[in-house]
């Protein structure tokens, strides 16, 4: 097995507030091998979004990683490097792109100057070196009469296309990881559909890793071979993609994939996961998910479940695997009991 | 007695602020007024203003209870212009009058015509600003024009016109004079706060219930173009006290033997060298109203805000 | 002939619908063009039935929507209301029809007004239509909240401190107070998480059913509408391009457009083949929009052809109870002739699309 690119090993980001410590990111471990395209999937107050803001350690006050945290590319610890060589790594080794390209891009430069931007930050490259290598950056995302459209401003480009620019931003340096978070859930299904095509043509012509994080399990399946799934701060699930789907193990995986309504398969009523996601100031006590499972019982109040070995590669944060017998019991989960609707 | 009724007033006055700290310390979880007393009472600048405004306006209030001497007896004139001593705090003036009993009334006289000219100013802004942003147009764009007209017009030279022509002015007219004059920056501010709320998809949802216009500005315009309103209204007392104290010194304002803030300023300003004490008090007086209404304000903006929770 | 509607006289009938907003331009502010956001739309609603309206940004289905509300006043069309010409109204009549027709936002936060309690908001129907007062109000508000799935205690509390979801259950709440019989729900799960869009969804249909409402159903997710939706209608650049049931759309979609949109959802099954029709290009602007066809410069269609970039395809009946918009597609009443003066080389034919994937 060759040597991951990224290693992170037991991340946690806490925000410190009047109102108490919100841990958003709560413990979580994963690898990123070389060429590798991993997603990560969960909703809204899953910690996700603030686990790929601290890889590239953009978090803020009140936000800070904890020590005991480690996260290192290709052998090297991000969290012990000083400003400046982090900000050598943004960018050149690690890239990352957002849901907002409007909000992420700058509204008073031309699309070309921002492009240009990132070589002549991480490099001594001339202005016109820089904008021959940004015109030519915006021919390969695909964007037509990229020498006109290098002159461009964000606004007068189209959701679609402004998230193509983010994208060749990110590219510019050919760097080893590209995070892309939530890169198409403010477009168009049409036009998700060629960004998703784009980024796995940029994959498989620069061998680069992708750290998809999305709240959609479809995009999740085409386009990554292994998957994360997060709930409360924590790593729920995780397997290849196909044994994710063939053989979902952690109930709150099976409710995301129930409640979703798919093209082609009429239902006459949707499977909800009762109950609401948990706050970050006070995650309940063991197993975080246990108020909206249908299958817990005592233990899963009080222990807090650790990461089973389901099968190979495939980890679940679930007390059935070790009393796979409890499956055959389900009940009325007690957030269903209680009448708080989401 | 005196001391008694001193007494009283101290005590009035710190029950007032316990009642409201008090109330500004809620059980968790409780929302909206109290709720915003609390974020307000979380700033101890905004805390300690309140605390001087609540004892300034009971002072002033009850100056009648709590004064030392008559306020426009002339003593003899042998008293003129003595220093600060046990019978007269605040010293006395060039005519022989005691200042610490003018400054009191003074004060009470300044502060009433500063709130009610405010109030005057708020009302008539308001109601200028919320016409002229829901009904847009051309009735919009000559409404604003008026107020560019008056806005360019330094308002210090537009007070002094109108004082002169209509002087001597008795309060009342003067508490018109400086409201009519002080209502033109808030109702721009009221117009762009209605521009914006106008095109928000709650005043849509209010229409599609079937709201008539009338009752959109009612209960969807106006508790959310407050806000804004009650912060400059605040800001807006400590220039209209300014103002006041201006015109009184200038002789415009309140007229002698009334004592306001500003004409006892006046009385002391010849004899700033010798007899300090005259023009210092009512001024320190001035500034403490104009500072504690200023930080009132401030800290009024963060509170007002019912989204602002800490999550 | 009625597009579409069911035997039943319809509850809503719409007919040539338009709107342009002028764009103004120059010194003088003069308008030189107009973006055309819906430009002819016809379909009829039936009682308790669900239609759904789908599109990709800027194809104008929510100015559709609030068009049919004359939230925003059409340029032109009919609007008929169990009967009433609804444009004929005049602003007290109308107001009292607002009764009938409700609306649901996409956007939970923003369509309630953050100063008033939840339960102050959902009772403003009721007091603007004098329904209830006082006590009574009260106890129908505690109601209706208990009907959407949220706690009676909760009609004291302010917007912000209730999710994404929970809001839009008040928002709910707050059409259902006065009693309507139709409900413009303009991509009310849009902004939700997956979970609680399912909750949500569940929500609308079994009100549906208790009350008998009929819904225009607008959104961009092609998963929910089909599932929740009995016809749907595809917009695209301000006209319906396709119109049918909901099994027969996504069972066979007759037009390039819909087979581009449905092949274009991510299907969550790793082992499913995709064969994704990817559309070349972005939506063009609705202030602009090409000549003829609109989806002409996108298309895939075999037969495309010079003609397709001169004639406007007027929706017509293809297959029983399934229009499209497509001269190329049989049957249609733009004959040949005429196709070939357009500068046509390609016959229309009755191609019946296999669905993509699996």
């Amino acid at each position: 097995m060759t040597a991951p690119l990224l290693s992170v090993h037991d991340l946690r980001t806490y925000f410190r507030t009047s109102a108490g410590v919100a841990r958003a990111v709560d413990g979580v471990s994963f690898d990123i091998a070389p060429n590798e395209s991993v997603g990560v999937v969960g909703e809204s107050g899953c910690g996700k979004s603030v686990t790929s803001l601290s890889l590239l350690r953009l978090i803020q006050r009140p936000g800070s990683i904890e020590p005991g945290s480690r996260i290192e590319l290709e052998g090297t610890d991000l969290l012990s490097l000083d400003d400046e060589s982090m900000r050598k790594i943004r960018g050149n080794r690690i890239a990352m792109i957002f849901q907002e390209p409007m909000t992420a891009l700058n509204p008073v430069f031309t699309v070309g100057a921002q492009l240009a931007e990132v070589p002549r930050v991480h490099s001594d490259i001339s202005r016109r070196d820089a904008w021959a290598r940004a015109v030519e950056m915006l021919a390969v995302v695909g964007i037509p009469d990229p020498v006109e459209r290098a002159k461009s401003y964000p606004h007068q480009l189209s959701g679609g296309m402004r998230q193509r620019v983010m994208i060749g931003m990110a590219l510019m340096l050919s760097p080893a990881l590209l995070i892309a978070d939530e890169p198409t859930t403010a477009l168009d299904v049409t036009i998700q559909a060629q960004i998703l095509e784009l980024l796995a043509e940029m994959r498989a012509k620069t061998a680069m890793s992708v750290l998809l994080i999305t709240h959609d399990l479809g995009v999740v399946a085409e386009s990554t071979s292994r998957v994360i799934v997060m709930y409360a701060g924590e790593i729920v699930e995780q397997a290849g993609v196909r044994d994710l789907f063939a053989q979902p193990h952690h109930p709150y995986t099976e409710g995301l994939m129930a409640a979703m309504p798919r093209a082609g398969e009429k239902r006459e009523r949707l499977t909800v996961i009762p109950g609401t996601v948990p706050s970050p100031y006070d995650w309940p006590s063991g197993c975080r998910f246990h108020e909206r499972c249908p299958f817990a019982w005592e233990r899963c109040e009080s222990e807090h479940p650790p990461l089973y070995q389901i099968g190979s590669g495939h980890v679940s944060r679930c007390h059935l695997a070790v009393e796979p017998e409890r499956r055959a019991t389900p009940h009325e989960p007690r957030a269903a009991r209680t009448g708080v609707s989401a | 007695m005196l001391v008694l009724r001193w007494a009283a007033a101290g005590t009035l006055i710190v029950a007032l602020c316990a009642a409201l700290w008090r109330a500004a310390h809620p059980p968790r979880g409780t929302t909206g007024a109290r709720a915003a007393l609390a974020r307000y009472a979380a700033h101890p600048s905004a805390v300690l203003a309140v605390a001087a405004l609540i004892t300034l306006y009971v002072l002033s209030a009850l100056a009648p209870l709590l004064a030392t001497h008559d306020p426009i007896a002339i003593l003899e004139r042998s008293m003129s212009n003595h220093a600060p001593s046990r019978a007269f705090l605040f010293g006395t003036d060039y005519a022989g009058r005691d200042v610490f009993s003018r400054v009191l009334y003074g004060a009470r006289i300044s502060l009433s015509v500063a709130l009610l000219a405010t109030s005057i100013a708020v009302v008539v802004g308001t109601l200028w600003g919320i016409t002229a942003g829901f009904c847009g147009g051309k009735l919009d764009a000559l409404m604003m024009r008026i107020v560019d007209a008056f806005l360019a017009i330094p308002r210090i030279v537009l007070l002094i016109a109108v004082g002169t022509l209509w002087a001597p002015l008795s309060i009342s007219a003067l508490i018109i004079v400086l409201g009519l004059t002080a209502w033109f920056e808030t109702s721009r501010l009221v117009r762009a706060e209605v521009l914006s709320i106008k095109d928000r998809e709650m005043v849509v949802a209010a229409r599609a219930l079937g709201a008539s216009d009338v009752a959109i500005v009612k209960r969807h315009v106006l508790p959310n173009v407050l806000t804004p309103v009650f912060v400059a209204a605040t800001l807006g007392v400590a220039s209209v006290i300014i103002n006041e104290a201006a015109l009184s010194f200038l002789g415009i304002g309140v007229a002698d033997p009334t004592p306001s803030l500003g004409n006892i300023i006046r009385d002391g300003t010849p004899y700033l060298a010798s007899a300090w004490w005259v023009a210092l008090f009512p001024g320190i007086t001035l500034v403490i109203t104009a500072l504690a209404y200023n930080l009132a304000g401030d800290g009024l903006r963060d509170a007002m805000d019912p989204r602002q929770v800490d999550r | 002939m009625t597009i579409g509607a069911t035997t039943n006289a319809p509850l809503l009938s719409i007919r040539d619908l338009t709107k342009h907003f002028p764009i103004t331009g120059g010194v003088m502010r003069r308008v030189v063009g107009a973006v055309r956001a819906v430009d002819g739309i016809s379909f009829d609603v039936a009682p308790g039935e669900t239609l759904g309206l789908v599109g990709e940004s800027g194809c104008g289905k929510t100015t559709a929507g609030r068009a049919i509300l004359r939230l925003i006043e059409p340029t032109s069309g009919e609007i008929f209301f169990d009967g009433a010409d609804v444009r004929a109204l005049d602003r007290e009549p109308l107001r009292k029809l607002r009764r009938s027709m409700q609306i649901v936002f996409q956007d939970p936060f923003s369509s309630l007004d953050p100063r008033m309690t939840v339960g102050a908001s959902v009772r403003e129907g009721l007091t603007i239509h004098k329904l209830a007062e006082g006590r009574a109000a009260d106890a129908r508000v505690r109601q209706l909240l208990e009907e959407v799935g949220l706690r009676p205690e909760h009609a004291s509390r302010y917007p912000h401190e209730f999710s994404g979801g929970q809001r839009q259950r008040v928002g709910i709440a707050r059409a259902l107070a006065v009693e309507p019989k139709f409900i413009v729900c303009d991509e009310p799960v849009s902004a939700l998480d997956v979970s609680v869009q399912a909750q949500v969804i569940n929500l609308l249909q079994d009100l549906q059913r208790a009350h008998g409402l009929a819904y225009l159903f607008i959104a961009h997710d092609l998963s929910v509408v089909e599932h929740i939706a009995d016809r749907v209608a595809v917009m695209y650049l301000g006209r319906i391009v396709e119109l049918a049931a909901a099994d027969d759309l996504y069972a066979l979609p007759l037009m390039p457009y819909t087979q581009a949109l449905l092949s274009a959802i991510p299907v969550p099954d790793p082992e499913a083949k995709r064969e994704r029709i990817v559309l070349s290009g972005d939506v063009p602007s609705p202030a602009n929009p090409p000549s003829g066809c609109p989806f002409h410069p996108r298309c895939q269609h075999p037969q495309r052809d010079a003609a397709c970039a001169a004639i406007v395809p007027p929706l017509e009946l293809k297959e029983p109870n399934h229009w499209a918009a497509c001269i190329k597609q049989l049957p249609t009443r733009i004959t040949w002739a005429e196709q070939q003066a357009a500068g046509a080389t390609k016959a229309p034919e009755r191609i019946i699309p296999v669905r993509a994937t699996a």
